[in-house]
Parts: structure tokens; sequence; C-alpha cells
């Protein structure tokens, strides 16, 4: 999915919104989309311009780049969304230093570094070979130049952190994916609704790519098991993830929803009583973000996830959520149910408490009103 | 009308036919009055464009433009999908413009304004200097192309410097000139356009007006030398940034041929919403003046967000085609116009004098505005605005 209300502005309201007396910050991404876009374009542009006072901020995209004759010209700062090095980029680049302005490359994951570009693909769950090979590793390749070519970098975590450190000299800032205000509002307005099971789990599993299938996989037999122990639990998925045979057997206990707008996922993940997030544990899912957590604590509805660094950073085991190992989560689940509902609507009010500090549009513009509020 | 028989009986032909039919993007009408004739407008148009019209560069309507869809994206060219095809189903959700901007109307109407395709390189041992010569580089300053390669070799010298040459067609003959050390490229323009390597350190001089716009963005301006003479030839670093307007305004060599085939006249259709402004021109004969007001127009446009709401744009003469203003005003074109239209037109933008239209417009009462630049076109459509 591409196109979306809250980023439909035309090309000349979007110049509109780099105000004179501010340092005004470019975001330029290939294309509008719903993951990469939309959290590290679309809301650091949202978050700024609300709630900054030294920066303004908008965002483009590559299509742009054939009407504006130079981007430079209406901003001081710019900040490229995870693009691969190619002649409008490099033209784009070239354009900001003849200014003398400063150029940010922003990543969310391992996709700039070759010595992982087979990792990924088997973590995405890609057969690739010989060419298709060829073009996956050309184009790791091309966004690693496109990071090098920069003045610094923007990530979404410690751990990709330390990666990018490995291969640049470069200084390296940690702005971690957030929410936005629609995304806020859309939870309040889902918190009215929805009641927890009395007996049972309502669990759900968001899938966001195809990927997820493998993360699934991890937990897959052990989320069955608690499924066939625990007789009033159901599973939601909402996805991309086809449903794995051994769920068949539980018949009208398992729902599927198809990939939804992430506003009306709100008021889903609100209909739930435990998000539950496996990971496979490799330096690819070490890399990815915590905002499958944010989202579902948004509204108060508490996540068990995987035991990434990510997570044991983000969740506070028992107060804002649950962390699990691979071989624990048929006792983490068995755990959860026996805590009773009211265990879990104290752990999911604790967590929504935590990320609307740690993950709003407030803390998201103040964190980069410290990084480059300075480099004009 | 006729296709091959069975031709739709394949379910991929039938999901791309029925795309594109149920689009307001393909006008059958228009496209068999203006982009086909003989025996082809007896054919299924829809099919027509399909099998042939679209690979010719034809357009379905005036709100699509075929070859610069083609042009702007290599991963349609590359996809072998129908152009209007691939923008229904993907481009128009990536926001991707059915048609061409008026940065890329200047490309194609004066193409040695062109910015130069480069790419920067790691830094070689020796520092280079590059010389851009074009079809204008010996008319501007009287001297032959072997005159303004050694003026550029003393200047290399001078900064201890290599001296690369990128001369574009037209730029003169070198064959029985010695030219020790110097690099010379001789380059064609193509799609995709030719690239150069271009060092962080590297001077560029331009030779001509033309081949100053196409290196206006690709070095900071203390690395932008222009070739200077007079009595004598010099070099001059750039005090400001070159412009449209220094280019000579009714220089016909600076066009290039027109491309798109047609059939027929095209008459002018309205798109009937908000007031209109009309511009005149003949973009073969005068392309800078309807370049400079384009870009006026687009300025504008991206400058007034209530604008697009207010404005309907029409470019009418001969060489004008269809484009996108400030990436979502579409600008319909038209090769002539009746004077029972030119009641219809609330502002009349001459960028080449039409002494009949002019006459129309006075009888009428229309507004017309014949100086280009400056801010005779702002004027007129902010009329009344603070």
């Amino acid at each position: 999915m591409t196109t979306h209300a809250l980023w439909s502005h035309s090309l000349a309201e979007r110049l509109e919104m780099l105000k004179s007396g501010t340092t005004r910050v470019a975001y330029i991404a290939p294309k509008p989309e719903y993951g990469t876009f939309r959290y590290r374009c679309f809301n650091p542009v949202d978050a700024i311009n609300r709630y900054s006072t030294a920066l303004s901020a908008s965002y483009f995209f590559y299509s742009d780049l054939l009407t504006l004759d130079n981007l430079a010209d209406y901003a001081d700062i710019l900040v490229v969304s995870r693009c691969p090095h190619d002649a409008p980029l490099d033209r784009l680049y070239r354009r900001f230093r003849n200014q003398g302005k400063r150029v940010f490359f922003d990543i969310d994951d391992l996709v700039f570094d070759t010595r992982y570009a087979t990792l990924v693909a088997s973590n995405l769950g890609y057969l690739l070979e010989e060419e298709e090979l060829n073009q996956w590793t050309a184009f790791i390749s091309n966004i690693g130049s496109a990071l090098q070519a920069s003045d610094g970098v923007l990530t979404t975590n410690a751990y990709l952190a330390e990666r990018i450190s490995e291969t640049t000299s470069l200084p390296v800032f940690v702005v971690p994916n957030t929410f936005n205000d629609a995304q806020r509002k859309a939870s309040d307005d889902a918190l009215a609704s929805g009641e927890l099971q009395e007996q049972g789990l309502h669990l759900g599993y968001f899938s966001g790519s195809q990927s997820h299938s493998l993360d699934f996989a991890i937990v897959a037999r052990q989320v069955a098991a608690f499924l066939e122990e625990s007789p009033h639990s159901r599973l939601t998925i909402v996805g991309h993830l086809e449903v794995p045979a051994e769920f068949a057997r539980f018949g009208n206990r398992i729902a599927t929803r198809p990939f939804m707008d992430f506003l009306s996922m709100q008021t889903v993940l609100r209909g739930i009583d435990l998000n539950i997030v496996p990971l496979q544990d490799s330096p690819f899912t070490w890399s990815k973000s915590e905002l499958k957590y944010f989202e579902a604590a948004l509204v108060e509805t508490p996540t068990l996830a995987s035991r990434t660094p990510v997570f044991q950073a983000a969740i506070d085991p028992g107060v804002t959520g649950y962390l699990a190992d691979s071989s624990e989560w048929i006792e983490a689940l068995r755990h959860i149910e026996s805590q009773g509902s009211n265990e879990l609507r104290k752990i999911g009010k604790q967590a929504r408490a935590a990320v609307l500090g740690t993950y709003s549009p407030e803390a998201l513009a103040g964190m980069l009103d410290g990084i480059l509020g300075k480099q004009k | 009308m006729f296709a091959p028989r069975g031709w739709l009986k394949r379910p991929v032909a039938r999901r791309i036919y029925r795309t594109i039919a149920s689009s307001d993007l393909f006008d059958a009408h228009w496209y068999r009055s203006t982009q086909v004739s003989g025996p082809s407008a007896l054919m299924d148009p829809i099919w027509h464009y399909l099998d042939h019209g679209a690979s010719l560069g034809l357009d379905p309507s005036p709100r699509f433009d075929t070859s610069h869809y083609v042009h702007a994206h290599h991963d349609v060219r590359s996809s072998g999908l129908n152009p209007l095809f691939h923008y229904l189903e993907y481009g128009k959700a990536e926001r991707r413009s059915p048609l061409r901007s008026v940065l890329r109307t200047r490309d194609v109407l004066l193409p040695e304004t062109a910015e130069l395709e480069t790419f920067t390189s790691p830094q070689t041992p020796s520092p280079r200097v590059t010389l851009v010569t074009d079809s204008r580089s010996e008319i501007e300053h009287s001297l032959t192309l072997a005159e303004i390669v050694d003026s550029g070799q003393k200047f290399a010298q001078k900064r201890a410097r290599t001296l690369r040459v990128i001369a574009w067609p037209g730029s003169g003959d070198l064959s029985n000139t010695a030219l020790p050390g110097v690099s010379v490229i001789e380059a064609r323009r193509s799609y995709p356009a030719p690239t150069f390597d271009i060092h962080a350190d590297e001077l560029f001089v331009s030779t001509s007006s033309t081949s100053a716009l196409s290196i206006r963005h690709i070095a900071p301006q203390s690395h932008l030398w222009k070739l200077t003479s007079g009595k004598t030839t010099s070099h001059q670093p750039w005090k400001s940034p070159p412009s449209l307007t220094d280019l000579p305004p009714q220089e016909s060599s600076l066009a290039r041929e027109h491309r798109t085939p047609s059939a027929g006249r095209r008459p002018l259709v309205s798109e009937g919403r908000g007031k209109t402004v009309m511009v005149f021109a003949d973009a073969l004969a005068n392309p800078v003046n309807y370049v400079v007001a384009l870009e006026e127009l687009d300025h504008l446009f991206l400058d007034n967000t209530f604008l697009a709401d207010q404005w309907n744009v029409t470019v009418v003469g001969q060489g004008v085609e269809p484009l996108m203003l400030a990436d979502e005003v579409p600008v319909t074109s038209a090769d002539h116009i009746s004077r029972t239209k030119i009641a219809g037109i609330d502002v009349a933008i001459m960028t080449t004098p039409d002494p009949q239209v002019e006459a129309w417009c006075r009888e009428l009462g229309v507004p017309v505005v014949a100086e280009i630049s400056g801010s005779a076109i702002s004027s007129a459509l902010l009329k009344g605005r603070p």
C-alpha cells in the first residue's frame, strides 16, 4: 500500500511546510509507502511541524525531482531515507553541498552492508540465486554508498548504530520509530471499545510483511499447543501470513484479517488481549524496531515479544509487557493466562503510559531539535 | 473498428484493456482524431494504442504523455509494460506525473540547456578542468572550436590541471587540430543521456549561454567559470547563476525537432473550471520565451497553493504539448484556436507575437501580457490579491 490521506499533500503544499525563520528539513524517499516512508519520513515531518519551534520539515519523493529544479533552494538540511545511490541522488547531494548544506542518511535496517546480504535475504525468505543475488547485493551496496556519501546517519536503535559505526566514521544518531498524531487520536477513539475475554486469551499476530511467516514459524507449534490446552483462547492473524496447517483444527477460533490501514489497525489491536511478536534470532531481527510494541501499547494491549535487544530495551517484563526466548513461549502464554484479565489490563495501562512518553511525536520533535537543530 | 479476433480472450490482455478502458486518461475520440490516420483510424483505438501507439510515442489523451512517461522512468522502460497501464496500476499511487513538468519541457525544447548528467567519482591524482561546448559556443564568441579549446588549455595549464572537453553536436570541428594532453569527448544526445564522471575539486568552464545553464548545478559557484571574448579571450568566474533570459529569445536553432506524430490538427479541449490563462507560443521558432513564461507560471503555482483551484492553463500554438505545472495542474494544449474560444479567456500571454490573436483579444476585451520576463504574469494572475 502506498497512498494515504495523511501524505497526499500537493507539491506546493509540501513546499509551503518549509518555513522561513526555521531550520528547514527536507526528507526524501523513493516513493510513498506504509512502512519505512511512514515511520522515517512522514512521522518526523508531522512531529516537527506540530511540536518544534526551531525546525520545519516536509517530505518529498523522487518524482518531485522532475519538477523542482533545486530542492536545496527550499531547505537547509536534507534527510535521505533509505535511497540507493544513483544519478538523481548524486545530483541531489551535490546541490545541497554546493550551497554548504548538510545531508543525512536515514536507515532502519541492515540493508547497507553487503556482509549481511545473504543473511537478510534468508531472513526475508528470499531464495536468491545468481542474477537475483547479484541484484540484491548491488542494491545493498548502493544503499551503503549513499550512506557513506552523507554527512551523518540517523537510525532506529543502538544495535544498528553499532553496525553502522563499523562501516563509517560518520556521526550516527539513534532516532527511534514513533507513532504519529493521527495514530494517537485513532488509539484514543479505540480505547472506548474493546473488552478483555473473561476466559482464555485472545491472541493477535500482526504481520507487517511476507518475511514474518518465518518469524511466526518459530513459535507456531507452541501457540498451537497453548490453544489446544486453553479451549477458550483464540488467535487473530492480520496481514500477509498464511495460516499454518496445524491451526486448521481450531476452526473458527482462528480468524484472519487482510493487511489494513494503520489507523484502522488500532481498533483491531484494542480488540485482542495479547499482542504476540515472535522474531527469529539473528542480526536482521535485532535491527528491527519496537513499533509493534508501542502501537499495541497505545490501545493498552500488552505485548509478548521475543527477547531481542530492542524489545529488552523497550519492555520492562511484568510491568509494561512480556519477553520470552523461543523455547519459553508456551510457558509465557500459560503464565499470562493464569494472571487473569485484571493483571493484563494493568500491564496494558502501564505500557500505554510508558510509550506515550517515549514514542510520542513530541518526544520525536524534541530529539530531532537536538540533532538537526544544531546542523544549520 | 477492429482488433485481431480472440485477442481479448487472454486474461492479461483483458485486464489491461479493461483498466485502460475504464480510465479517464484514454479518450478514444481524441485518439482517433489526433493521433492516427488512414486505416489505423478504423481500428479499436485501445487495441491500436496497446499494439502500436504506445511504442510510437502516441498519447492516449491530452492528459497522458506517453514518451515523457517512458523516458522519465527507467523501470517502465525495462518492464515492457504499456506506459498508461503502468501509470494506472502503479505510477499514480507512487505519485509519478502523467505529464511532463516545465523542467522537462525545457530539456526537450532547449536540449543544450539540460543539466549535464554526472556522477561524483573519487579524486584522481591530477586535478582537472572540464570545458563544455555546444552549437552556440562558436557563434557567441566568433571563435573556432579549436581556438576555444586552445584558450581552455591555457586556462588549465595555468592552474596545473588537465583539460577535458565535452563537445556536444554542433560544437565545431577538431579533426585537424593537434591537442596533446587534452581529452575530448564528442557527446551524443541519447536516451538515457550519457553520463560523465566529475570530481569534488574539478573546475568547469562554460563556453555559451546554453552550456552555462547545463552546468549550473554540478559544482559550487566558486568552481564555475565562463569563457568571455571581446578584444581578447579570457575566463571569468561566475558572479551569479545563469538564467534562461540570458539566451537570445528568437533563436529558433535552439529548438529540437518536433517529435509528436500528429495525424490532424489538435483543437482546444476545454477543462471548464475556474478562470483560464492561455499561453500563445511558437515553441519551435521561439522556445526561450515560451519556457520562460512556463517557468514563471510554475513558480507562481508552487508558491501560491490557492491558484491551482482558481486557474486553468492552456498552451496554444506550434510545437506545444500538454504538461503539468507544479506537479498538479494539468495544462492542455492545442495547435490553433478560433475567435469564439478567445472570448472565454481571462488572461492571454503572448510568448510569440500573433497579430490575429492579439486583434481578437483587443476586440473582445481580453487582457494581454506581452512582457514575459519580470512580474507581468504574476500581476495578471494575482490581481486583486494583497
